[in-house]
């Protein structure tokens, strides 16, 4: 045990040597290193030498810069001397300068204190003429005020000078006033005179009316407003065999046993008063017992009495009995005499053309003529009764007609052709054309127009022409025939185509003929819903018309 | 009296004027016809005896009116066949012609020619 333990620690001694050489070793090795580094030292240590060596040249060079610079320092800084006293210089120059502008400025000030106590007296004019103007305008408004016034006093004395002229206006006035009261006065004086004379007239115009009233030959009826008779004339009472007690006060109607209670009395006379109307020619057949049967023609008035306004019925009437059966009967004494004229007539004219015939042929001329002036006569006397007969048969309404569609050109030309055969010496010349038909009696028709023409023929003695125009419208037909004779007078016109009228000459020159030919052809055209009239003037010749209407065939 | 070879025709006027019967006669005759004339109606037994082939009657007869002649000649069997030609001067012979029933009417004044062609027109 001792021997290994010192093995071990031999052992342990040997690691330690070994391990101590390789220390020395590395110590070596390192020592080397450490050799070498201390070498590679030395060269830095040279070559930083080298580099101070540099650097101290360098140094050198700086300081002889800094010298240089300290050099151009100092240059600079005599240069910055130089310039403080330029610049001090200048201060004092500034100093100069201030002063003068202070100067200046006080001069200024001073100016400007001198402008203020200048405004300051500006001010003071100003508000001066404020104060002026002020006062000005209070005097404006004195004087304004002073005009009005004046104004014033003016308009107040033109109303006084209107007042005044107005007062002598009225003063004229009243002066003017005072001369038409006199007037009036003067003309009221004349009016009562005029009165008195109107009442002395009116007393006589009343009593001339009663006087009238009571003479007239027709009787007379004055009713009131309720029909009642007022009063009634002479002839009244005479008239219908009546007394005045029967009469006065008695409702009309009930007049006579109320025979006078007839619809057309009652009709007309109860228009009067409300319508305000008249009524003329009412004709009304009265049959009394007594009397037998009345007609009567009434007239009614309505009057109003002027005092009172009262309104009043004046009726007039006119006995027509006697005159209605003078006509009747001479209307059938026309009728019975036409009738047995042509009795004689149909014999004589029948014997007439016996004759004729039997003696046609006979060597006697003279017999032969005779005959034939006998027999146109006959011819013509017949005319003349047709005529007649035919007043007699318009008065009774008993004209008949044939009514038939024709043209009338067609007729005109026949008429025309067989009226010249009438007349040598007239000649008669057709202008116009009616280009239209006609419906009617085509007989009548041609008796108005042939009987124009033979009065043209008739009534133009002297003359060698008759005119006949024809032309048309949309609805008639005019036909006229215009001659060259006597012509007719205006108050005459009327007249013509009324029964029996007959024209005649200044030279009192009759024409023969009835004086029927016009009074048959209106009556024809009258039928015909024509117009028939005539245009004239005396001593120039007429034409006479007459239109008729035309068919319009559908 | 003739005895005709030929039988005539007989024709009856009735007028109250001998003038117009006269006429009638006259101008009829020259036809050859055989007038007979009354200046009034004797009434219808007399006119059936006659037994005329025509007649002529006027209208205004004293005291009788033609029409009722007219009118009562055509009532009858034995006449009404007998053709009646009113024969007046009055305007209106177409109406009283028509109111007296009978067949034709002729105013007068009337024409020759016209008398015997109305003759002819009834006879034959």
């Amino acid at each position: 045990m001792l021997k290994k333990k010192k093995s071990d620690q031999l052992l342990i001694a040997n690691q330690e040597l070994a391990y101590q050489n390789e220390e020395k070793q590395k110590r070596a090795a390192e020592l080397i290193i450490a050799n070498k580094e201390l070498a590679y030292q030395g060269d830095e240590k040279e070559k930083r030498a080298a580099e101070l060596r540099i650097a101290n040249k360098e140094l050198i060079f700086q300081n002889k810069e800094k010298e240089k610079r300290a050099a151009e320092l100092s240059i600079a800084n005599i240069e910055l001397a130089y310039q403080n006293d330029e610049k001090e210089k200048r201060a004092e120059e500034l100093t100069i300068a201030n002063k003068e502008l202070a100067f200046q400025n006080k001069v200024k000030e001073k100016r400007a204190a001198e402008l203020v106590v200048a405004n300051k007296e500006l001010a003071f004019q100003n508000k001066e003429k404020e104060k002026r103007a002020a006062e000005l305008f209070i005097a404006n408004k004195e004087l304004a005020f002073q005009n009005k016034e004046k104004e014033k006093r003016a308009a107040e004395l033109s109303i006084a000078n209107i007042e005044l002229v107005f007062q002598t206006g009225e003063k004229e006035k009243r002066a003017a006033e005072l001369v038409i009261a006199d007037i009036e006065l003067a003309f009221q004086n004349k009016e009562k005179e005029k009165r008195e004379i109107a009442n002395k007239e009116r007393e006589q115009t009343l009593s001339y009316a009663e006087g009238i009233l009571g003479t007239m030959r027709e009787p007379l009826l004055v009713l009131d407003k309720n029909l009642r008779v007022k009063s009634a004339n002479e002839a009244f009472y005479r008239t219908f065999s009546i007394r005045a007690k029967e009469t006065e006060g008695v409702l009309v109607y009930e007049l006579k046993n109320r025979r006078w209670d007839t619809p057309q009395l009652r009709e007309a006379l109860e228009k009067i008063l409300p319508q305000k109307s008249a009524f003329n020619d009412l004709e009304i057949t009265f049959d009394f017992p007594e009397t037998g049967s009345k007609m009567m023609l009434f007239n009614g008035r309505r009057l109003i009495q002027s005092e009172k306004g009262e309104e009043l019925i004046l009726l007039a009437m006119q006995d027509i009995t006697e005159q209605r059966l003078l006509q009747e009967r001479n209307d059938s004494f026309m009728s019975m005499a036409s009738h047995e004229l042509k009795t004689p007539v149909t014999t004589i004219k029948t014997l007439v053309q016996i004759l004729q015939l039997q003696y046609a042929k006979s060597i006697d001329k003279t017999l032969v003529e005779y005959l034939a002036t006998i027999g146109q006569q006959i011819d013509q006397l017949t005319g003349l009764v047709t005529d007649l007969l035919d007043v007699s048969k318009i008065k009774a309404d008993k004209f008949q007609m044939v009514e038939k569609v024709f043209d009338f050109d067609l007729l005109a030309k026949e008429i025309v052709k067989s009226c010249q055969l009438l007349s040598a010496q007239h000649i008669i010349t057709c202008v116009g054309r009616a280009h239209s038909k006609v419906c009617g009696d085509r007989n009548g028709i041609s008796r108005v127009f042939i009987n124009f023409i033979t009065n043209a023929i008739k009534y133009s003695p002297d003359a060698d022409k008759i005119i006949i125009t024809i032309s048309h419208t949309k609805s008639d037909v005019r036909v006229g025939v215009q001659d060259f004779g006597i012509g007719i007078a205006k108050t005459d016109q009327e007249k013509i185509f009324d029964r029996f009228f007959q024209v005649g000459n200044e030279k009192g020159q009759s024409f023969s003929g009835l004086g029927i030919g016009l009074y048959i052809s209106s009556a024809i055209v009258a039928q015909h819903k024509g117009r028939i009239w005539v245009e004239s003037k005396e001593g120039a010749g007429s034409t006479f018309f007459f239109s008729l209407p035309i068919h319009n065939i559908k | 009296m003739d005895t005709p070879h030929k039988p005539k025709k007989k024709i009856l006027v009735i007028d109250d004027n001998a003038g117009i019967l006269f006429v009638m006669k006259q101008a009829l005759g020259l036809k050859g016809y055989d007038v007979h004339t009354s200046e009034s109606f004797t009434g219808v037994p007399d006119v059936a005896q006659l037994a005329p082939d025509l007649i002529y009657l006027d209208i205004s007869l004293v005291g009788q009116d033609g029409r009722e002649i007219s009118r009562e000649l055509k009532l009858n069997a034995r006449t009404k066949h007998i053709p009646i030609i009113i024969l007046t001067a009055y305007p209106n012979a177409d109406e009283l012609a028509k109111e007296a029933g009978s067949d034709n009417y002729l105013p007068k004044p009337f024409d020759l020619q016209d008398l015997w062609k109305m003759t002819a027109k009834y006879t034959s």
